[in-house]
């Protein structure tokens, strides 16, 4: 891809909508409402229509699956705080650690280059994690909002900023994120939903790449 | 981009995704950064600076006042940046939604849920009402220690005990896990505990000594660490030894059945001994010196009680009628008669100074070879003498460097003020003790009621329901894992705080979040026994993810039960701080000059210069009158009145030889598990601390997992290589390690460091630890019915080459290795 060009007008929106989609899952346990709304609501009609297109469809499967185990149970919402807290709040050896740097071939300490580097980008763009949010800058939450503002403030540009966002700070590592969501046997929501991002940001960036 | 999928994300309404869209992660930054700053901090490796930049430790390295900083100081990156921090309050899933009626076989099991800091301790709260209105006192233990963090404000264990004593009584300990025999029966013959005192200074040993005997002791090893911020001092002064022993001017002996790493420092000798069996060894030195008429008879008359009872025991008179000959001893021990006789005339040919260590009375009947050291010193006649006499503490914390007479920074109160603060007055604890020994507590969850014998009380254990852990990881310290794992089924409710996942949390119900002590300001002592100066501990960094400082948690607390004016005493942190430093300026008034705060928290600490050699048992050697023991009579007690009365079988009024109930070499069970484990103090860690720091933890795993340190003999008739992964057991329990075969341990003797993190394959009685945790091997008895502590030691394993697929470390959370 080499100029910039022009997409319909309102499909960018959709794109930075589904990447803060996916980055308000991963930052927070959902509650009883929330959960509800992925049964009947704005989260089943959106899964509905990503699992039409073939690439998603296996994944929200397995979110299906999810939800229709959980359903049933005594506390759905509580189940799913734990197999959210099972993979990602736990530690790395246990689940499925949500910062970058974990993934570094050297180390694998917290706050390392990954995290150096998303705090220089945030700042380039007049931004920084919220105080209270308080973790390092490459947790993938924070990745993925990011991403989202890129594309709202690039509005219907498609630069080359966001392939190389994508390339060097998600793709990067979100692969071997997600083989780390399989090791863990519990529900299968969320490895669904890890699933489904990464196949959604692949896309994307095809398409970003093929535009 | 084909059509069809430009039209697919068409399709999906903007709308229905936005609004399942939560707040943003991100603000509009604000603020400037700096070039990055360099701050003071300390920590039991010592002290250092770091550079802080753009919100991060960037670099550490060593303060400019250590001559001997420890290598130990790059982990301290990987402690602050750990896979393995607990980052936000979180609670067992089965625990939160059923409490105390949970299912209590399934901790460990890593299913937890997040909650809320005001969550959280409103269940710690709810918790300590249920407890003290349900059931009483007896029912809550809260006073288990480790060696915490350093920072004399935030002393996690001052805070703990501070919290939930103004809530109301509970169960408390005595003795700890590092010298529980050693403290309990000192005082009956020396009158201190000896271990946790200020012994005599180095430089008159190096100027005095012409023999010394380091009996079980490996200071170059253990000094690297200390109870408060440790300056390495003592390092200057084994140099100095190191070249008197290469010169000849000084004979060190290392009496060890392994060749330590102080022998290997030092180029010293060694006198081998068979593991558990330094006391025949030592009868037949009393012998020796005593039917040579080697010993001082003088010395006995003036300064101690009870030669004449003891040493009838040693002819053969005594009740088994077995007298203590160099050839008795040398069917035992494994030291030729002749060498065991060329020691004692070694001794006692001129000035003589006894070292000890600690691990020899982490065994059964550790008490014994402590007595008979002090009736050796004794009979010696050098107690009181520079460069003479026995210590028992100079592997730790600065002892021997002499101290400079200033006063320490005093710590967060630990008591409250006033008894009106407690919300629960009753102190009723039903017949159960209100104190137990620090070991016991897995025995009064097994056998809650039971009567026990401790150092002249009976104990009546009490039916624990509650426990709260802080800054301590008995899921390390205590023995036999497999027993404390079915133990800790009895507990209803688990309650830790600490900043990393240590099996004691991933055992518990509720885990609170500390922050390290990088994460918060506070000060400390310079240098432990020798007083040397005053350390700030600027804080770092802010404390990480949803971390608090110990002051913070438990005034939240408090503040629970309306107690957080009174917990603070209206200060802030670093008002505490501040105070913290002002009182000591005042006790110092007049004798050391300290800055005012601002100048020293600028500077980084106050330097109270060298203390002046100094003589241990001087003063008592001078005039035992006037400056009589602390035992029962003021004098050295060979024999014990006192303990003899109290009628124990496994500690008399005498020091004794009491076999094993597993012992190698020859003793009972070697048949079965012929290799005596040993699980000292590690080279590389403080205990359990520092193994989560993933880095530096490689640059000593053997396959990911903790080095077991053996013969290589042994290794070679069981088919084992260097760098074997080698599963270790016995009837107990089994774990992984990795072969490291050395010259420096003999046939039939093994080593694996403690505090390797216990990481089971599940949370199943017997499961395999994946990581080398000693104490799945060690046995859980108490020393004897006088001090009922840690006997670690007194363990027999055997090994084999693992064959098949390994389970992958399940201790930490660094990740896994992606294949």
């Amino acid at each position: 891809m080499g100029e910039q060009s022009i997409e319909p007008s309102g499909l960018y929106e959709t794109r930075a909508s589904l990447y803060w989609w996916f980055s308000t899952l991963l930052t927070r346990e959902l509650d009883e409402d929330q959960l509800a709304r992925y049964t009947t609501g704005a989260g089943r009609a959106l899964l509905d229509d990503l699992s039409e297109d073939p690439k998603f469809s296996p994944s929200v499967d397995k979110i299906n699956r999810a939800l229709a185990q959980i359903g049933p149970m005594e506390h759905p919402a509580l189940e799913l705080a734990a197999d959210f807290a099972e993979l990602f709040l736990m530690d790395a050896k246990a689940g499925a650690s949500p910062y970058a740097s974990v993934y570094q071939p050297d180390g694998g300490l917290l706050f390392q280059k990954p995290h150096d580097d998303m705090v220089a980008l945030l700042k380039s763009q007049g931004l920084a994690v919220e105080a209270r949010f308080n973790e390092p800058a490459d947790h993938i939450a924070i990745q993925l909002d990011y991403l989202g503002n890129l594309i709202i403030k690039e509005g219907s540009q498609v630069s080359p900023a966001q392939a190389t966002f994508i390339e060097q700070h998600l793709l990067s590592w979100i692969p071997q994120f997600v083989k780390s969501t399989e090791k863990v046997k519990n529900t299968g929501f969320y490895q669904g939903v890890c699933q489904l991002m990464l196949d959604f940001i692949e896309l994307d960036h095809e398409e970003i790449l093929a535009a | 981009m084909t059509l069809s999928r430009r039209s697919f994300l068409k399709g999906i309404l903007a709308t229905s995704a936005a609004t399942l869209v939560g707040p943003s992660l991100l603000s509009a930054a604000f603020g400037s950064e700096t070039a990055g700053t360099w701050k003071v901090s300390g920590s039991h490796w010592g002290a250092f600076r770091a550079r802080i930049y753009a919100g991060k430790v960037q670099e550490i390295k060593h303060f400019e006042a250590d001559k001997n900083p420890t290598d130990m100081l790059k982990g301290i990156k990987g402690i602050l940046y750990s896979p393995s921090r607990i980052r936000y309050p979180m609670v067992r899933y089965d625990w939160y939604l059923k409490r105390q009626k949970s299912d209590t076989t399934l901790r460990g099991n890593n299913r937890f849920i997040r909650v809320t800091w005001d969550e959280a301790l409103d269940l710690f709260h709810q918790e300590l009402e249920r407890i003290q209105t349900q059931y009483g006192p007896w029912a809550l233990h809260a006073g288990q220690t480790g060696w915490r963090q350093t920072g004399q404000v935030h002393s996690c264990g001052n805070h703990m005990d501070r919290a939930i004593a103004m809530h109301g009584h509970s169960v408390k300990k005595v003795g700890d896990y590092s010298t529980g025999a050693g403290q309990t029966i000192m005082p009956y013959i020396l009158g201190s505990t000896e271990v946790y005192a200020q012994g005599t200074s180095w430089s008159l040993i190096l100027e005095n000594s012409k023999t010394i005997i380091l009996w079980s002791n490996d200071p170059v090893k253990n000094l690297q660490v200390g109870w408060n911020c440790e300056t390495h001092e003592a390092f200057a002064y084994l140099e100095q030894l190191k070249e008197k022993v290469a010169n000849k001017e000084i004979k060190v002996i290392s009496i060890d059945p392994v060749r330590t790493k102080t022998q290997n420092y030092l180029g010293c000798d060694q006198l081998y001994v068979h593991p558990q069996t330094d006391v025949p060894l030592m009868l037949a030195i009393v012998h020796t010196l005593y039917k040579e008429k080697l010993y001082d008879e003088k010395f006995i008359e003036i300064y101690a009680l009870g030669f004449d009872e003891f040493i009838p025991y040693v002819l053969g008179a005594g009740d088994d009628k077995v007298e203590k000959t160099p050839e008795w001893a040398e069917k035992i021990c494994g030291v030729s008669a002749d060498d065991i006789r060329g020691l004692a005339h070694l001794m006692a040919k001129d000035r003589t100074q006894m070292l000890f260590g600690w691990a020899i009375q982490r065994q059964q009947h550790g008490e014994q070879p402590y007595w008979l050291g002090a009736v050796i010193a004794t009979m010696l006649g050098q107690i009181g003498l520079p460069g003479g006499g026995i210590g028992y503490a100079h592997h730790y914390s600065s002892v021997g460097v002499p101290s400079t007479g200033a006063a320490a920074p005093g710590a967060y109160p630990r008591n409250p003020e006033r008894e009106e603060n407690r919300i629960h007055k009753n102190d009723d604890f039903k017949g159960y003790s209100s104190t137990i020994p620090v070991a016991r507590w897995v025995d009064a969850l097994l056998e809650p009621g039971k009567k026990i014998n401790a150092n002249g009380a009976t104990i009546t254990l009490p039916d624990l329901k509650m426990m709260v852990f802080s800054g301590c990881n008995p899921w390390h310290h205590h023995q036999d894992r497999n027993r404390m794992k079915k133990a800790f089924h009895a507990l209803e409710t688990v309650v830790s705080i600490d900043f990393t996942w240590t099996a004691t949390c991933r055992f518990s119900d509720i885990v609170l979040p500390a922050c390290t002590q990088w994460e918060r300001n506070d000060l400390d002592l310079y240098g432990s026994y020798s007083s040397r100066g005053i350390i700030a501990m600027h804080k770092l960094v802010d404390p990480l993810f949803q971390s608090k400082t110990d002051f913070e948690i438990f005034t939240l607390l408090a503040k629970k039960f309306g107690q957080g004016e009174a917990y603070t005493l209206g200060r802030s942190e670093m008002d505490w701080v501040r105070k913290i430093y002002d009182d000591c300026a005042e006790a110092n008034k007049g004798k050391f000059d300290m800055p005012d705060f601002d100048i020293f928290w600028k500077e980084g600490w106050v330097d109270f210069g060298q203390g002046k050699p100094w003589t241990r048992h001087a003063d008592f050697r001078e005039d035992p009158e006037i400056n009589a023991l602390g035992t029962p009579s003021g004098f050295i007690e060979i024999f014990s009145r006192k303990i003899d009365r109290f009628g124990y079988d496994d500690c008399q009024g005498h020091p004794k030889w009491f076999e094993k109930i597993e012992r190698s070499h020859g003793g009972p069970g070697s048949d079965k598990y012929p290799v005596w484990l040993q699980s000292c103090h590690p080279d590389q860690r403080l205990h359990s601390q520092m193994c989560d720091s993933e880095e530096y933890r490689a640059t000593y795993t053997v396959q990911g997992r903790e080095p077991i340190y053996m013969n290589a003999g042994d290794a070679k008739a069981r088919g084992i290589s260097d760098g074997d992964l080698v599963r270790v057991f016995n009837d107990r329990g089994q774990l992984l390690a990795g072969a490291l075969i050395s010259d420096d341990y003999p046939p039939g003797i093994a080593r694996i460091h403690e505090g390797a993190w216990y990481g089971p394959v599940d949370e199943t009685i017997g499961s395999l630890d994946t990581y080398g945790d000693p104490n799945t091997l060690t046995m859980d008895v108490g020393t004897s019915q006088l001090a009922q502590a840690t006997a670690a030691n007194t363990c027999l394993v055997e090994f084999e080459r693992f064959t098949g697929k390994a389970p992958e470390v399940m201790s930490f959370g660094g990740p896994q290795e992606i294949s």
